[in-house]
């Protein structure tokens, strides 16, 4: 298969936004290939231009993509040739897709229908293509394919419905939906980002297996060079709609920016060896926290200290209780369990002034920038709500203290004037770190601050995190499910696994020498750059 | 046994506010300023007033008579009439019942399977012309009183052109069945709003799922179009077909009101202004406990669809439960 | 979308809210320059078209029919609006106070709601109208008894939905109070929806009202409205049908107007706030 010249156009409200720009990709070179790109790249618009799955607002401008396939709407069948899918009609491309050229995409639970039970489902692949065949050979060789993507009990699971399965083993089987024709291509649309590390591994090793029994080509885009590294053969580089590079390895880029996404990457796989100071004292203890909902424990049995100027990090995946954990620490959930003290002052039997102090002294970032700033307040009220309520300084200091925080976090002071939606998502990041910071708070919990962000963005983000954390003698708990993110920061850190502490102690120490069986398994999982020096 | 549980749950709920309905009907037309017979009041002498009153039971305090209503009520005695003394509130309803079930039965066959597909295709050929029609017409229907279209068509059809009856309703050995050219107009008007409801509710459920991602996924398997529409968009766009239930029943109950007076047929809904316009104090008890009752019903009927389809499988559910994470 | 942008496109729109407010306009400033007589009775004169002296002709008690249109129309429109500002009053008020009170109070609140809205409505109105007579205040009274629980259920809801977002979260954590959260954060926040329900429930009231005049539980001559005027109509079809299209006319041009400049609303909505999802404007 070959694209050449591709160019998307989208218009949305009378404005048109160049998507793709003249890309040419192909998949020759090698079994698996990858693109790798942000959000807006283009990398996924050009996957669905492939399958003829664009909006109804996308415009192709120009090019064409090749693909060789033995067509059977062809009068002279069975002969394999080249076509130009573009050119296709829509009634053409049905006999392609799913058949010749299948798709699996990121979130497994929105792209399988809810209310059908998932054998139909994948079955409905196969009598797309093959509607004389027999129900009982259908049904035999969903079964064989589901137990072949590794679901267990397959004969039985047939009949069970999409919520019924995890997020990793609904993707397994839409695999199968994509993989029962054998087609010649397989897109993977970010297939493992929604989903955690372990899993994540389990699918890529599921894919590369899949690929070499068969002879079926994968494209793989991703937004992460790691998972690249691990799995493609050769790789496409996107930025703003452009190709901007192509070649075997990930490891020797030409271009700036791909030499910046490589060199962010290898330093997220450093580990530092930072020591917490011997004078800093504890500021906060939380002890037996044990939170329930109904019969399930969110947070069981955690205990863990705080002290001054340490970054601590707490690491794990969806469902581990990480979440559940800060907002015990930040007073908006009580434990069922357990104590928090802050200072020696146990959290539940403060007085109103000890709380009031409390909760100027803990603030919070959180994980989604658009949901942290109010959308109907301006940057300075945004700042300074926190100021007006716990009087911190002067009414009329008031303008210049905004100016200064917007400084520390690097943003013009121009924009305490403006709205959220204004502002781009690394810049409401900084607002909120601004707002926290404005309260003149001892402990900042930083819930997933970066998840939502590129790794650009990301990075700065950690950098000014760190700065701030340096200059002034702020503590930060910091939320990651990414393990690499926090190696490079943190003082100490926690891995949650069920609720539970797997491992709790000095980074380095955890990471090099971990005892427990889950932290070993995990820090396996995480796709690894190869560190040449 | 949970399903079970909330059924038995929703009937006892089902009682305790048909019993608050008729608490509250009892006590606001039993305080109505003025007399209750003022309706034959000055046709009588002094002392058939005082017969009346007793026959009535109107010289019994209030709670009195409140707990001998509820007494008859539960033995299925409504009374007697008070401006047509002959007259048996029960056996009127039961006389009265069949022509407002049969107009009703007729507006919904009629209005709902039309308006159900009306909205399929508009939504399926989005900004066509007859998307636009669809649209169009719907804004007009809810724009325009079922009143006023009722009149005209009345008026035009049936008295200029003389096409239909203009009043009228079939009876005797037609009540149920026959006697068609009475019906045409009544259900006509009458079914104007199912069609302009049930078309939007329709368009705007296929228009969801036809924008979702599984969608997607089954065109991307090689699905044709009308494999999809059948198999996933049907499917899930009947969901909200459930939560439409009790506007259903509002609309036969408020749309019977109208269409009954204007055309004249002789049905609860005519049956019930006329006793509202007279005061008819039994009439409007027994008639607002029944319109009441079937209302009701299908509220509890509704939420007990809701409990038996597992939120889980409801697309709708789990979007909601996904927006609200508490 | 930008407003701007959204009216240069959409000229029928801006037609529709032109027309509109003209209408308001005639319907109140009009009484002082027409010199019809609404209240005399002229038996001579009855069901006359239109003429000089009464443009829109008289009605079957020979009364200007354009001065009892124009009152008509302000009747109707006052009522609507009056029920609007109760109905949204009551229900963001006891929606907050649900969200204030939280478990015990809350779940008592939303029982009687329940209760509430399981009643048919139109029975409990026309039932209240028999008990009140008819008159503006029993109008009033009866049509709004039981609008004001959607609205206090949508206001609780979205409430309870704003509360998980993380500004509130972050706001908390900032030293707000519950009060100031709902007065700076969350009322602001659900603005456009309760100008979306004025535009909804404006029309919803002038038909309400019209239709139980037309029955006749509603208003009665010598009040006027539209729904008097077109019940007047109907008994007159035969002779002067012009006495039920005008008031019929201008009922349908309110009621499309207030639907195009609802839908203009929505479609308005500003994809900035997305906190508001599609699902939180359509009923």
């Amino acid at each position: 298969m070959q694209i050449k010249n591709l160019s998307i156009n989208f218009s949305t409200s009378g404005q048109i936004i160049h998507a793709v720009q003249d890309v040419n990709l192909n998949l020759d070179h090698a079994k698996i290939t990858a693109i790798v790109g942000e959000s807006g790249s283009g990398k996924s618009v050009t996957a669905r231009a492939i399958m003829g799955l664009l909006e109804k607002n996308a415009i192709i401008t120009s090019g064409q993509i090749l693909h060789d396939d033995d067509f059977q709407f062809n009068s002279d069948a069975q002969k394999t040739q080249t076509v130009d899918l573009l050119t296709l009609s829509n009634k053409q491309m049905q006999k392609i897709r799913g058949k010749s050229i299948a798709m699996v995409f990121q979130d497994s639970f929105a792209y399988a229908d809810p209310t059908m039970k998932i054998g139909y489902q994948v079955a409905e692949s196969v009598r797309a293509h093959n509607p004389r065949l027999p129900k009982y050979e259908v049904k035999e060789l969903v079964i064989q394919w589901l137990e072949k993507v590794g679901i267990k009990n397959a004969r039985t699971r047939y009949n069970d419905y999409p919520h019924q399965f995890s997020g990793g083993q609904l993707q397994r089987i839409l695999i199968a939906a994509a993989l029962i024709n054998s087609p010649k291509v397989l897109i993977c649309d970010e297939p493992t980002t929604a989903l955690d590390v372990t899993t994540q591994k389990v699918i890529l090793e599921l894919l590369k297996e899949l690929s070499s029994q068969t002879d079926t080509k994968i494209l793989f885009i991703t937004h992460d060079i790691a998972v690249v590294a691990n799995i493609a053969d050769y790789v496409f580089v996107m930025q703003n709609g452009r190709v901007i590079e192509e070649s075997r390895s990930i490891y020797n880029p030409k271009e700036a920016y791909t030499q910046q996404l490589l060199q962010i990457a290898l330093n997220k796989q450093k580990i530092n060896t930072l020591q917490i100071q011997e004078q800093n004292s504890q500021i906060l203890t939380a002890t037996g926290i044990s939170v329930q909902y109904g019969k399930k424990h969110a947070v069981k049995n955690v205990s863990l200290s705080l002290h001054e100027n340490e970054v601590l990090g707490i690491v794990g995946e969806s469902g581990s209780g990480k979440t559940t954990l800060i907002k015990v620490i930040s007073g908006i959930l009580y434990a069922q369990k357990g104590d928090v003290n802050y200072h020696g002052v146990s959290v539940a039997k403060m007085s109103k002034s000890q709380k009031a102090r409390f909760r100027q002294n803990v603030q919070m970032i959180f994980q989604n920038p658009n949901h942290s700033l109010d959308p109907r307040m301006k940057i300075e009220d945004i700042i300074l709500e926190g100021v007006v309520n716990y009087n911190v300084v002067e009414k009329n200091a008031q303008t210049q203290y905004v100016k200064e925080l917007l400084q520390k976090v690097h943003l013009d002071e121009k924009l305490a004037t403006r709205y959220p939606h204004e502002l781009s998502g690394g810049q409401k990041q900084r607002v909120s770190i601004a707002r926290a910071l404005a309260t003149q708070c001892e402990i900042l919990l930083c819930d997933e601050p970066t998840s939502a962000l590129d790794v650009q963005t990301e990075f700065q983000i950690l950098n000014l995190l760190r700065e701030i954390q340096q200059e002034t003698n702020l503590s930060i708990i910091f939320i990651t499910h990414d393990i690499n993110l926090i190696t490079q920061y943190a003082h100490n850190i926690i891995v949650m696994h069920n609720g539970q502490i797997a491992g709790y102690g000095n980074t380095h120490e955890i990471i090099e020498n971990p005892t427990d069986e889950y932290i070993v398994q995990l820090l396996e999982s995480v796709p690894k750059l190869q560190v040449h020096q | 046994m949970e399903v079970l549980k909330f059924v038995i749950k929703s009937v006892l709920k089902m009682f305790l506010t048909l019993f608050l309905i008729l608490t509250f009907t009892f006590f606001l037309l039993n305080t109505v300023p003025g007399d209750p017979l003022a309706a034959r009041a000055e046709k009588m002498s002094e002392s058939q007033h005082k017969v009346l009153e007793e026959r009535y039971g109107l010289n019994k305090p209030v709670v009195e008579r409140y707990f001998d209503t509820l007494g008859n009520v539960a033995r299925g005695d409504f009374g007697v009439s008070v401006v047509n003394p002959e007259s048996d509130v029960k056996e009127t309803i039961l006389f009265r019942a069949p022509a407002s079930i049969r107009l009703g039965i007729q507006q919904m066959l009629l209005g709902i399977p039309l308006g159900m597909v009306l909205g399929i295709l508009a939504a399926y050929f989005k900004g066509r012309l007859i998307d636009k029609f669809v649209r169009i017409f719907s804004v007009v229907i809810i724009s325009v009183p079922l009143m006023i279209v009722a009149i005209l068509l009345q008026r035009y059809i049936a008295g200029e052109l003389g096409l239909f009856p203009v009043i009228g309703w079939p009876k005797g050995s037609e009540t149920w069945f026959g006697g068609w050219k009475y019906t045409v107009l009544p259900t006509i008007v009458g079914s104007l709003g199912y069609i302009s409801s049930y078309s939007r509710l329709l368009r705007n459920s296929v228009l969801d799922t036809i924008s979702s991602e599984y969608i997607v996924s089954a065109r991307a398997r090689g699905l044709s179009e009308f494999k999809i529409i059948k198999d996933h968009v049907i499917r899930n766009s009947f969901i909200p077909i459930i939560t439409g239930l009790p506007l259903t029943l509002a609309m036969g109950i408020t749309g019977s009101f109208f269409v009954e007076s204007i055309f004249n047929i002789p049905g609860l809904g005519k049956y019930y202004i006329t006793a509202v316009q007279e005061r008819d104090m039994p009439m409007i008890l027994a008639t607002t406990l029944l319109l009441a009752a079937i209302y009701v019903f299908f509220i509890m009927i509704t939420d007990i669809c809701y409990k038996l389809v597992d939120p889980r499988i409801n697309p709708f559910a789990t979007r909601n439960q996904r927006g609200a994470m508490r | 979308m930008k407003l701007k942008h959204y009216l240069r496109h959409r000229r029928a729109t801006v037609f529709w809210i032109v027309g509109f407010l003209l209408l308001v306009l005639t319907a109140f400033i009009g009484p002082f320059f027409v010199h019809g007589d609404s209240v005399t009775i002229v038996v001579d004169d009855r069901n006359s078209g239109p003429s000089w002296q009464h443009p829109f002709g008289t009605d079957n008690l020979g009364r200007d029919l354009l001065m009892r249109v124009l009152l008509g129309t302000q009747n109707s429109l006052i009522i609507a609006v009056i029920a609007t500002i109760i109905q949204l009053v009551i229900g963001i008020s006891y929606g907050s106070i649900m969200v204030f009170f939280g478990r015990r109070v809350d779940s008592f609140m939303m029982r009687l709601i329940e209760i509430i809205t399981s009643l048919p409505d139109l029975l409990i109105t026309m039932l209240l109208l028999i008990w009140l007579g008819n008159s503006f205040g029993a109008m009033l009274f009866a049509l709004t008894v039981t609008a004001w629980c959607p609205t206090a259920r949508q206001v609780r809801g979205l409430f309870l939905k704003f509360l998980n977002y993380d500004f509130v979260i972050a706001a908390q954590m900032l030293g707000s109070r519950l009060p100031k959260i709902i007065i700076k954060h969350l009322l602001p926040n659900i603005m456009s929806i309760i100008i979306l329900d004025i535009a909804i429930a404006i029309p919803g009231y002038i038909f309400s009202e019209a239709g139980l005049s037309f029955l006749g539980v509603g208003l009665k001559s010598p009040d006027t409205s539209l729904g008097v005027l077109i019940q007047i109509g109907q008994s007159n079809i035969q002779i002067a049908p012009h006495e039920l299209l005008i008031p019929g006319a201008i009922l349908v041009f309110i009621v499309l107007a207030m639907n195009f400049i609802a839908d203009a609303i929505r479609d308005v909505y500003d994809s900035r706030y997305q906190f508001l999802s599609k699902e939180d404007y359509a009923n």
